[in-house]
């Protein structure tokens, strides 16, 4: 919206209502006051016209009265003898009434009336001798003066008034004077003066509600129209009041404007809208209404109204106009301004606006021009800034490009650089697949990086199927009957960062679902700082190994029950043969027998060596501690050798630490150690010796030790001690009995199980062996048989 | 002949020599012996004779049928499972002897580390204590 409209519309609706109540406020006021205006005017015009007829009706009695007091008046009543006195006298009445006729033009007509009321004497000749004791008021005249109402003369040319008085000698009631007076005069002063009351009516009506006066509006009204009107009969209301508390016909000193009101609008005698006062003349029984038109009185008022409301029409106009043009005073510079901004947008930074005035609008101009300058200073600025780093930027740009072209090159060396790393690669590569094992290659998210041919072959998995995935989502390693899934081995030396291995009976599930039997190693990778990146897994299908294994296992055993049943058999005759259940034999057969038993024997123990050793050697055999009490496996030991060392008289001395409760050992093999060293011990004894046996616990672990005052070891085959089927010179030379296995065995035994064993030896004097089991026992392991 | 004490132990064992053997030592302990180097065979001897006191068996037999199955077989008659059963084998794989001793034989005899006078000995002290006895796992 414009600011014009801004200003314009709200003021003129501002000017409007304003005007508009205001104008209405006054106007109502005005009317009221125009109508009670009016009805002053009305009340006075009735007030004044009251006092005058009152007094002219108190004029015409006095005057009446005062002739009728005069001599010659009365005179011309009493003188009835002398008929010149009379005449006289008579002449003198006629003279007197003459003059009071010519005085008071309204006086027609004066009669002096006798007693009887004939005329004796008037101002109309004609008149005398006339009789008129008819004529209204003589009656009434002799008691006092009386007023009559106005009625139309004899011959109803006029209205008059009979005015009579009583001609008096002393109290003696002489005759009455009687005059007959035009009403002419008392109706001028009805008659209103002003101009402008067009309609307006004066007039007096008598008790019969009849006017008495003459009518604006209807010709011969009087004694004629009947004034019913409300007007009227509010006036003879106020009759009733008074009639009541004052006297009628009597003047009282005191002036009363009684039943004086504006009554208000109401219908006139002709029908018409008046506005109307009225006074009561009780004397006359008459009332003076004074009325005039509504639409007269209200005229002024509706002339007023189409006064105000064109006043207000005008003023609102020019208010408008002022407006709108004080408004255009302000929005012309604001628009001057506007058309400036235009300009100087289009680039023409020196256009000045200008506007010289002191107000509001000329003091932005001053402003704007300012601004304009300073923007034109601050576009030099800029486009001097724009240049400078226009120039940078193409400096730049020519640097850029010669580091681009140092880019380049060494790109150009790092692709040199690839091609060697891929040949080197592919070098690799080679060597890999000509690998005869499978291969494969982890990083340190255990992500597949390498898998050569063999891999690939075995798995059944190719290449590209693998490489970049973890090799636990594709290879699984599995072991044991329910299949766990077994690759700690790789985490296990990429942890450690050292080799190693899987278990013995390892299986890869290959992608078509079959086990494969698989022996693997995984050895961590390392770089030049030694930390780990990686891991190198080499595994090959053992399938025929662990068939040969199988088949050897199978062997030894079906082997060794070969091997024992004739030995079984050999030693069951021979002994029957000895207890004489074939007969009786003699002490040389017996003793070739007990050779034959004995040779026997010795060829039973060395078969069950055999399969022990055969077991040890092929990793089978089950380590499977238990909670056992070491003194009691070696008091069962000992019990087995009660007899050679009773027959050796063999002191034996044991020692079993109290301290020591159960510990976790595999208590066949246990047996089988302490037998050996304990058999040992009593083998390579002297007669008479000495066997001591002690186990004692220690911090962390148990040691057991069995010493003899033997043979000993010769100090430069201690080392073979342990090896298999050794035996030291001493020994064979004092022809004693062995296998050479025991100590193999019991080695082997030892090592699986997390123990350690040694020996201390001199040759003559005895030897003492040595174990410890750790206190948390034995090492569990695995295998498929146990030995015995 | 020997007055026999009454008790007849039926022998299993597939090997002619050996069997021979222990026939003639249980005779002379005096026993009545049936010998049998089939499962089969035995189980008719079992079926036909009124009373088997004793078996002495080896795990392996002629035939089909091992020492396990028939041991299984006997347990499983109410006629015959009280009977008291001695392996006497030259296998000494630990499952075996586990496997024979679960199924309720009286003792596991490793043949040759066994005089056939200890292994006779323990069977009278059984028919004295029957209840006596109570093989060990080895």
């Amino acid at each position: 919206m414009k600011i014009r409209t801004k200003i314009i519309l709200p003021l003129s609706i501002a000017v409007l209502v304003v005007t508009a109540s205001t104008g209405l406020f006054l106007f109502r006021e005005s009317s009221k006051n125009l109508e009670n205006n009016i009805y002053s005017h009305l009340e006075v015009d009735v007030g004044t016209r009251e006092d005058h007829i009152r007094t002219y009706l108190y004029e015409y009695e006095s005057v009446l009265e005062l002739l009728a007091s005069e001599d010659s008046i009365a005179n011309s009543l009493k003188i009835e003898n002398d008929d010149f006195l009379h005449s006289e006298a008579l002449a003198a009445a006629k003279k007197r009434i003459e003059t009071i006729t010519q005085i008071h033009k309204d006086f027609f007509q004066i009669h002096v009336l006798d007693k009887n009321g004939k005329v004796i004497a008037s101002s109309c000749k004609e008149c005398e001798g006339e009789d008129c004791s008819k004529m209204v008021g003589f009656n009434e005249a002799k008691k006092g003066s009386f007023t009559s109402d106005i009625h139309f003369d004899d011959k109803n040319e006029y209205t008059i008034i009979c005015v009579s008085a009583p001609i008096l000698d002393g109290d003696e009631v002489l005759g009455v004077l009687a005059a007959k007076i035009k009403t002419e005069e008392l109706f001028q002063f009805l008659k209103t003066v002003s101009t402008e009351d067009a309609t307006k009516e004066i007039y007096l009506i008598n008790k019969e509600h009849l006017m008495i006066s003459p009518s604006l509006f209807v010709k011969d009204a009087i004694l004629n129209q009947k004034v019913e009107t409300e007007n009227s009969i509010n006036c003879f209301e106020a009759e009733k009041h008074l009639d009541a508390s004052g006297g009628a016909g009597a003047y009282s000193g005191v002036v009363k404007h009684v039943g004086h009101e504006a009554v208000g609008v109401f219908k006139n005698y002709l029908g018409v809208n008046v506005l109307g006062a009225h006074v009561y003349i009780p004397e006359m029984h008459w009332c003076l209404l004074a009325e005039v038109s509504e639409r007269e009185a209200m005229s002024r008022v509706r002339n007023l109204m189409f006064l105000f409301i064109l006043g207000g029409f005008i003023s609102i106009i020019l208010v408008i106009l002022i407006i709108f043009l004080v408004s255009k005073k302000i929005t012309d510079p604001i628009d001057f301004l506007r058309k400036g901004t235009e300009i100087i947008e289009k680039g023409n930074f020196d256009y000045k606006v200008g506007i010289k005035s002191k107000d509001e609008i000329g003091k932005l101009s001053r402003s704007f021009d300012k601004m304009t300058l300073a923007m034109k200073e601050s576009k030099k600025d800029i486009e001097r800034k724009v240049e400078e780093q226009t120039k940078e930027i193409s400096e730049k740009a020519k640097k850029l490009e010669i580091q681009r072209k140092s880019v380049l090159n060494v790109l150009r060396d790092v692709e040199k650089e690839k091609l060697s790393v891929e040949k080197e690669k592919d070098k690799i590569d080679a060597i890999l697949h000509s690998i005869g094992d499978a291969v494969f290659v982890v990083d340190n998210e255990l992500k597949i990086t390498m898998y050569n041919q063999v891999a690939e072959d075995i798995s059944g998995y190719t290449k590209w199927e693998v490489i970049g995935k973890k090799y636990d989502e594709i290879l699984k390693f599995v072991y044991g009957k329910d299949a766990k899934v077994n690759d700690k081995f790789i985490k296990e030396a990429m942890k450690t960062g050292e080799i190693q291995e899987t278990k013995s009976d390892t299986y890869l599930i290959r992608k078509n679902g079959t086990n494969v039997a698989v022996a693997n190693s995984a050895a961590p990778l390392k770089d030049k700082k030694g930390s780990i990146i990686g891991c190198v897994i080499v595994f090959r299908n053992v399938a025929k190994e662990r068939q040969i294994d199988q088949a050897k296992t199978e062997f030894v055993s079906l082997a060794s029950h070969q091997l024992r049943s004739p030995l079984s058999s050999i030693n069951w005759y021979t002994e029957m043969l000895l207890a004489g259940d074939a007969g009786k034999v003699n002490e040389e057969q017996k003793e070739f027998l007990e050779e034959i038993y004995h040779g026997n024997q010795r060829m039973v123990g060395l078969v069950n060596a055999l399969l022990n050793v055969s077991r040890l050697e092929l990793g089978t055999f089950t380590i499977e501690p238990e909670p056992s009490d070491l003194s009691e496996i070696m008091e069962s030991v000992l019990n087995e050798l009660k007899n050679k060392i009773e027959e050796r008289k063999i002191k034996v001395i044991k020692y079993y630490d109290k301290e020591l409760k159960k510990i976790n050992v595999d208590p066949k093999l246990t047996h089988i150690v302490f037998q050996n060293f304990l058999s040992n011990a009593v083998k390579y004894n002297k007669d008479k010796g000495t066997l001591s046996v002690k186990i004692e616990k220690l911090d962390k672990n148990v040691m057991i030790q069995i010493s003899d005052n033997g043979m000993g070891i010769p100090k430069e085959q201690q080392k073979e001690v342990f090896s298999k089927l050794f035996r030291a010179d001493n020994v064979k030379e004092a022809d004693t009995e062995g296998t050479g296995l025991g100590l193999y065995i019991v080695k082997s035994i030892l090592d699986n199980s997390g123990c350690e064993v040694w020996f201390e030896s001199q040759e003559g004097k005895g030897t003492t062996f040595s174990i410890t089991i750790p206190l948390s026992g034995m090492q569990k392991k695995e295998g498929l048989k146990k030995l015995s | 002949m020997k007055k026999t004490i009454g008790v007849t132990i039926l022998v299993l064992e597939d090997e002619k020599p050996l069997l021979q053997a222990i026939k003639t030592k249980l005779e002379k302990s005096g026993f009545d012996v049936v010998t049998a180097r089939r499962a089969n065979q035995a189980i008719s001897y079992l079926n036909d004779l009124e009373k088997i006191d004793i078996i002495w068996m080896d795990h392996y037999l002629l035939g089909r049928e091992n020492g396990l199955d028939f041991v299984t077989e006997l347990k499983g008659d109410e006629k015959w499972k009280k009977i008291p059963i001695f392996v006497v084998s030259n296998t000494a794989s630990p499952d075996k002897v586990q496997s024979y001793i679960k199924l309720g034989v009286k003792k596991y005899y490793t043949k040759s580390d066994f005089r056939l006078d200890e292994i006779i000995g323990d069977i009278k002290k059984t028919l004295e204590k029957p209840e006596g006895l109570i093989q060990k796992s080895e």
